[in-house]
């Protein structure tokens, strides 16, 4: 009996012992592989105008 | 307990050990013949014929990204459906280094195991593994390196140079030099497998034309001016008249008239419903006016005006990626520029123009426009400021390679400008250094040797 017992113990163990379960949580990404994007800022009323002209002068043009 | 003895070393055998279910991949083989071998190229070339290669030749998509980072095309009148400027990008750019040497690994294990083969498949094989590696890594230095800076190019950061696949290696990068030197051996490589088999896609003038903008790239005047004479002298075609321009340009698929190279051949590429989209969206952001100017007063006469823009100024040029006789002869005429041949430079930009524009007007060094002031480039390649001359022959540059995404590294070539767009009430600035893409995060992460960019570091 004792025997059967010690023969069940070290089965069981070798079941659990082969198993890949892993206790950790799973792993969740703790690094960005991303750049942050360069941010806009905010344009001058003559950077503004500049645009406007840029436009204007294309509206002109295609008409 | 006789069965136990059984059980027991069955138990512990299948229990310690983790793959014993495993099976073997089917359909999948190790690759150990010449045509084995050959279908990784096979695949690739097939990429690049159906359209969808964006890295070696290039496709559609690299236009619209391309175009949308230069200027060519004006954000600030219409963003449309385009990437508002290359700061945008940056992490796509990052990503396509990556995709790039997907690219050079397939052909490292090509060269790796059928260099020395002497059958015609194993020839053109390799003449398509050194010729596809050598343009990738001519694309990788005008991508991910600062241009080049006669003098400096043994300082400056070049790339990895990859011989062979292998997953544990992680080679530093080279100097510019070195990295010059080696696209160079790697397109004299495919030269040398003397492939005349259009099966294999790479041949001699496809692999020479890529030559010449390497050297051209690299500031190399003297080879740039022989390996163009060599691809004008002997390549069978010539620059492509008025008349012919527009089908050549607007072919579909065909490679028509002074086309030495292009992408996308396949007639029944599965990606043509793809395209038709990708040129709807090339097509929402109109020309710039700095561009339309370059035109003249009667825009008209010039075959490029009349095939590229509509009444909204929207694209309607074929974007296709291509290398043409046009720009084996602007280099031809730049090149001489840099040596001091004024007489050549002038004779191969008249040329150009006579087979583009009616009734062209000679350009002598007497006749040729003043530079103007309003220029974004301001500086050659080389440094000094523009002349009427060079001038001349970006302004030609410019006109022919719209749409073919050629502006973006011409602005990087020559000075890198800086200058900005404005995007829903928010300026962004292209900056000097964005025209340098970043390597590939993950590798700059995983190897400490490993040099990033300037300017995006933490």
């Amino acid at each position: 009996m004792k025997r059967k017992t010690a023969i069940l113990i070290i089965a069981s163990a070798s079941v659990l012992c082969g198993c890949s379960y892993n206790e950790l949580p799973p792993k969740t990404d703790d690094a960005t592989t991303d750049y942050i994007l360069p941010a806009g800022t905010i344009p001058t009323a003559e950077e503004t105008a500049i645009v406007s002209a840029l436009r204007e002068e294309y509206e002109n043009a295609i008409e | 307990m006789k069965r136990l003895t059984y059980i027991l070393p069955a138990v512990l055998a299948l229990s310690s050990c983790k793959g014993y279910l495993d099976v073997q991949p089917q359909g999948e083989v190790i690759p150990t013949t010449d045509e084995e071998f050959a279908a990784i190229m096979d695949n690739r070339i097939f990429d690049i014929e159906g359209g969808g290669d964006e890295y070696v030749i290039g496709n559609m998509d690299a236009i619209a990204k391309y175009e949308g980072y230069a200027d060519n095309l004006d954000a600030n009148i219409m963003i449309g459906n385009m990437v508002a400027y290359c700061g945008d990008n940056i992490n796509i750019r990052q990503s396509e280094w990556r995709s790039i040497f997907q690219i050079v690994r397939d052909c490292n294990i090509v060269i790796e195991n059928l260099d020395g083969r002497t059958s015609d498949i194993a020839k053109g094989t390799l003449a398509a593994a050194y010729a596809m590696k050598g343009i990738c890594y001519y694309n990788l230095l005008r991508n991910w390196c600062d241009p080049w800076e006669s003098g400096r190019q043994s300082s400056q950061t070049g790339l990895p140079l990859v011989d062979r696949f292998d997953i544990k290696d992680m080679p530093v990068r080279a100097s510019l030099e070195r990295s010059a030197l080696y696209t160079e051996t790697m397109l004299e490589n495919a030269l040398k497998q003397e492939n005349t088999d259009a099966k294999y896609f790479f041949t001699e003038y496809v692999i020479k034309a890529y030559l010449a903008k390497l050297y051209f790239w690299c500031e190399d005047w003297n080879e740039t001016i022989g390996t163009c004479n060599d691809i004008i002298d002997n390549c069978g075609l010539n620059l492509t008249p008025i008349g012919e321009y527009e089908d050549m340009i607007q072919a579909g698929n065909d490679r028509k008239g002074e086309v030495i190279v292009r992408s996308h051949i396949n007639n029944a590429s599965e990606l043509d419903w793809y395209f038709s989209y990708v040129k709807g969206y090339i097509a929402s952001r109109p020309a710039s006016s700095s561009l339309i100017r370059l035109f003249g007063d009667e825009p008209e006469k010039d075959v490029r005006y009349r095939i590229s823009f509509d009444n909204g100024r929207f694209n309607t040029k074929t974007p296709e990626c291509r290398v043409r006789l046009s720009e084996i002869v602007l280099m031809l005429a730049e090149a001489y520029y840099h040596t001091g041949d004024t007489e050549n430079a002038l004779k191969w930009l008249n040329e150009l123009r006579s087979n583009r524009i009616e009734g062209a007007t000679y350009y002598t060094e007497t006749t040729l426009p003043p530079v103007r002031t309003d220029n974004r480039i301001k500086e050659d390649a080389t440094g000094k400021p523009l002349t009427p001359l060079l001038q001349a022959i970006l302004d030609e540059r410019q006109k022919e390679l719209y749409m073919e995404g050629d502006r973006w590294f011409e602005l990087k070539r020559n000075g890198r400008p800086e200058w900005w767009i404005i995007n829903n009430g928010l300026k962004y600035t292209t900056r000097k250094y964005m025209y340098t893409a970043p390597v590939y995060k993950g590798d700059v992460d995983l190897n400490p040797d490993f040099i990033q960019n300037p300017g995006y570091g933490d």
